[in-house]
């Protein structure tokens, strides 16, 4: 009797996010935006991206990593708790709960609303979403007044908004460039996030994920005779290529440079190509570096769905490789959010870094390192060797607006580029309004690179294909540089669909790889 | 941090409360407003003794009288009507400025605009 | 006293008592709360003269905005002046001696509250127009610009229309300062604007208007780039 109480409870519940996930139903996929080189401020409709929704987690995956498995009873109650707890941990989420205006000026900045033209994807309309609850459950306003007042019950219809528009934003916090008060809806679809999964609603992409780093060091699930033997194949590739014997040397103890560096750069294409590039620098400089099975991963998916805890576990995974292998000086390879969690959290999460070498930035990111040493002579470099090329460069947005490379601000938007032109020489930027910390994002990020959404990613980065069309019209571009590896799989995938080839995207060690000249130091 | 939070909320606090604060600093609970004096001259015979308005009315709009009738006056040439209103006139009773009308100026914060201090055309008699 | 002047005293301290509890428990909260990671939105300043600098310009010039949206920057911006200035003016009637400085200020005739109105006019108009911000606007955002309205329509009236005698205000205001309650002048376009800023003070921490407070708190905005040289430890999220 108990039991089959039990299970109806379960369907119930089960029936609860299958409604969730089909109201509204899907739809058919529409065309891609078209390529006029313009970025217009298009008039809103509303629902027009509500249908768009991830896959839900597994119960195996949620549990893993401490979630409920399935949508909880009292969900509701539990979510408000949840609320509780997180606006008295985090100060931005309550400053920017209060301190929202609707002047409207963040509204047509995000890439997802500028192609989706749903109001709830404009930054203020989706963390509306979140204010709704604020208002109904915490503030004296919704209490009184209620609807009136925009306070709203957490029922499921607003919880399958939840789960829909807070996983069209890539937390890329253009929005906070352009608000008065600089509110990040970045931290508000974090919170969000973190709710939801605390709840038992998980999605399913990232949470499988941050579940394969903890069990096996990397976003990939790949073991470590998976990782040697990728590498042992780039070794053989670089020396097919070039004659030189260039090692990649794994579990060095006592090495001068760590390499910490996202997993795809070992697998995907053009992430490999960077690691090449890499390589070829540690060489040709005559450092000796090492990687680390223990730390495979730079990314850090904990940092999409707001979990402190899984991302200090995640990021403990570096703590422990500094510890076994003692390298002196720690780098990071081409990932943008990754380096936001390096650059800005690890301090935090993992410092201090006594055991480093003081003298050098801890952490260092590799555009930073490649540069240093090709400012100081140490790299022979052959810049016809990117001739075909003409360059643009893609700010990442989470090395743009949350990081600095070098020692002055703005430092991570001269320092690519610096590096850039000391390879290559035809380079040119895209528009003022789509570069530097105005940049938009690839339309992939913060959690979105999964195919369920490739129609919220193909439109997401329309903002960038109009601005790469034009340069690409105007001043013959065919090669943007990057230095994320989610945008790198996020281009390589969508540009196609714009009819832009999928060359097109390369990272920017790609193009320091390419010009280096092995072997010819005296 | 502690620290930090404290210092923002005393900034905080001593700005909103600083009219309260200075009252009570300068020990001036005093706020009975001045008591402008009068130097009455004696009226002619049969004119009865009091101002052109009624006084709460003066009280208010005196401002608005004197600049209507300077402009009036002076621009517009119409002495005679507004004869009534002439600041002569006005100083018939209200002879010194700094019992009469400096008191009330300074209490509001507001500089009479008659007088040559700021710009204004009349010095005879009234300097402070 | 009058049955009125009893009322408004009580009021007006219930009013002033609630915002000023109100507000200042608001920014207890924000300055308490704490910010466990570095997120300051960058390029950003590298040192903290670097961040006052930052939040002069966001606070005195509204510098985000002005890159963002040009027309609701001089709407915007112009309104907070002109509020500015009224409030600058309006100080002669809480201190006894008016400061020379306030005197000064208060000299210059610049019809501050009609540009007070209609930039607040041009706010609503822009609420309504742009679809974005049409579709954002909640009710309290329309009752706010109504109240402000109509504070400085009434204001404007007292000053320039039909004249209140300002010294029986300032007595009335000086005997709420110092705990003396005088009398509330009956002038009915004076009480009804007297009213509307008390009924507004209390809304005040309530309301979204907290961002007056709450912009200093903001982490993207008030916090030093130095994540690589200065460890950031916070309660919670670091032990040790
Ligand atoms: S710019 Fe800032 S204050 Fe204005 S609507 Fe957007 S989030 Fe709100
Ligand atoms: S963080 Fe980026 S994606 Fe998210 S709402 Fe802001 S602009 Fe849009
Ligand atoms: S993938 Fe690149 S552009 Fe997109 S969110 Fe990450 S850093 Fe930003």
């Amino acid at each position: 009797m108990a039991e089959e109480i039990t299970t109806t409870e379960e369907k119930t519940v089960d029936k609860d996010i299958a409604a969730l996930l089909t109201s509204p139903p899907k739809r058919a996929p529409e065309p891609t935006p078209e390529l006029t080189g313009k970025i217009v401020k298009p008039k809103i409709v509303q629902g027009a991206a509500a249908h768009y929704k991830p896959h839900v987690a597994k119960p195996e995956i949620q549990e893993k990593l401490g979630f409920p498995g399935t949508l909880v009873e009292n969900w509701q109650e539990a979510a408000v708790a949840k609320m509780r707890e997180l606006l008295g941990k985090y100060k931005s989420l309550q400053v920017y709960m209060d301190i929202c205006v609707r002047c409207g000026s963040c509204t047509d900045k995000c890439q997802y609303f500028l192609s989706t033209r749903d109001p709830k994807n404009m930054p203020a309309g989706r963390a509306e979403l979140f204010r709704q609850v604020y208002r109904k459950y915490f503030t004296t306003e919704g209490k009184i007044f209620g609807k009136l007042a925009g306070a709203v019950d957490f029922d499921l219809s607003l919880l399958a908004e939840w789960y829909s528009y807070f996983h069209q934003c890539s937390q890329c916090r253009r929005c906070s460039l352009y608000c008065p008060y600089g509110i990040d809806t970045a931290e508000i679809s974090m919170a969000a996030r973190e709710i939801m999964d605390s709840i038992g609603l998980g999605q399913k992409y990232t949470n499988e994920i941050i579940g394969k780093v903890h069990e096996l060091g990397n976003n990939l699930g790949m073991n470590e005779a998976a990782l040697r033997n990728a590498i042992e194949f780039v070794e053989e590739e670089i020396e097919e290529d070039t004659g030189v014997p260039v090692k990649l040397p794994i579990n060095e103890e006592d090495a001068e440079v760590l390499l910490v560096t996202p997993s795809a750069d070992f697998f995907a294409t053009p992430h490999l190509e960077s690691l090449v590039g890499y390589a070829k620098v540690f060489h040709q400089a005559g450092i000796n570096w090492t990687l680390s099975t223990t730390a495979a991963e730079a990314g850090n998916f904990g940092m999409f769905v707001g979990s402190y805890y899984h991302m200090q576990k995640i990021a403990s995974r570096i703590k422990q490789a500094i510890e076994e292998l003692r390298p002196k000086r720690l780098v990071v390879g081409e990932c943008g959010h990754a380096w936001r969690v390096a650059y800005a959290f690890w301090n935090t999460l993992i410092g201090p870094f006594d055991m480093l070498n003081q003298k050098y930035p801890r952490p260092q990111h590799i555009c930073e390192f490649t540069l240093d040493l090709i400012n100081r002579g140490a790299l022979k470099i052959d810049k016809s060797a990117n001739d075909e090329f003409v360059v643009t460069f893609h700010d990442s947005c989470n090395v743009a607006r949350a990081t600095r490379m070098g020692d002055k601000p703005g430092g991570q938007f001269d320092i690519p580029r610096e590096l850039i032109k000391a390879v290559t020489n035809k380079y040119v930027d895209m528009e003022y309004d789509t570069i530097r910390e105005r940049t938009f994002c690839c339309g992939g990020g913060g959690g979105l690179l999964t195919d369920e959404l490739i129609d919220v990613r193909v439109k997401g980065a329309m903002p960038r294909m109009q601005a790469l069309h034009n340069v690409m019209e105007t001043h013959g571009v065919n090669f943007m540089a990057l230095i994320c590896a989610i945008c790198k799989a996020q281009f390589t995938k969508i540009m196609p669909k714009y009819g832009i080839p999928m060359e097109v995207a390369g990272g920017v060690h790609q193009l320091v790889g390419r010009a280096i000249v092995l072997g010819a130091k005296e | 941090m502690k620290m930090k939070a404290i210092t923002a909320f005393l900034v905080f606090l001593v700005i909103l409360t600083l009219p309260f604060l200075v009252s009570a600093v300068n020990g001036d609970i005093l706020s009975q407003a001045p008591q402008p004096k009068l130097e009455k001259a004696k009226a002619p015979a049969g004119v009865e003794n009091k101002c052109v308005e009624e006084v709460p009315y003066m009280r208010a709009n005196h401002m608005n009288i004197l600049k209507t009738a300077r402009v009036q006056v002076v621009r517009n040439g119409l002495r005679e009507k507004y004869k009534k209103y002439s600041l002569e006139n006005c100083f018939t009773c209200h002879r010194n400025r700094a019992e009469f009308c400096d008191k009330c100026h300074s209490y509001a914060g507001v500089e009479p605009g008659c007088f040559g201090d700021r710009g204004g055309c009349h010095y005879a008699n009234t300097k402070k | 006293m009058s049955g009125l002047t009893l009322l408004y005293t009580l009021f007006a301290y219930v009013a002033i008592a609630v915002f000023l509890v109100g507000f200042l428990a608001r920014i207890w909260k924000y300055a308490t709360t704490p910010s466990p990671l570095k997120i300051p939105l960058t390029p950003a300043p590298v040192n903290s003269v670097g961040v006052v600098y930052r939040m002069v310009q966001e606070v005195g010039f509204f510098k985000s905005l002005f890159y963002s949206n040009r027309i609701i920057w001089i709407g915007g911006y112009l309104m907070h002046i002109a509020l500015l200035i009224t409030i600058v003016k309006h100080l002669r009637f809480f201190f006894k001696t008016t400061p020379a400085a306030l005197a000064w200020i208060t000299s210059f005739e610049i019809y501050v509250g009609f540009i007070f109105f209609g930039a607040l006019a041009f706010l609503f108009l822009m609420r309504l127009v742009i679809d974005r911000t049409y579709y954002l606007s909640l009710m309290q955002d329309y009752v706010l610009l109504i109240f402000l309205m109509l504070i400085a329509a009434t204001g404007i009236l007292t000053k320039y229309y039909v004249r209140t005698d300002i010294i029986k205000v300032k007595q009335f205001v000086m005997g709420l300062v110092q705990f003396r309650p005088e009398a509330i002048p009956g002038d009915p376009i004076f009480i009804i604007h007297f009213t509307l800023v008390l009924l507004l003070l209390i809304y005040f921490p309530f309301s979204k208007l907290m961002h007056s407070g709450g912009i200093f708190f903001s982490p993207t905005r008030n916090q030093v780039d130095d994540a690589r040289e200065v460890r950031h430890v916070t309660p919670w999220a670091v032990k040790g």
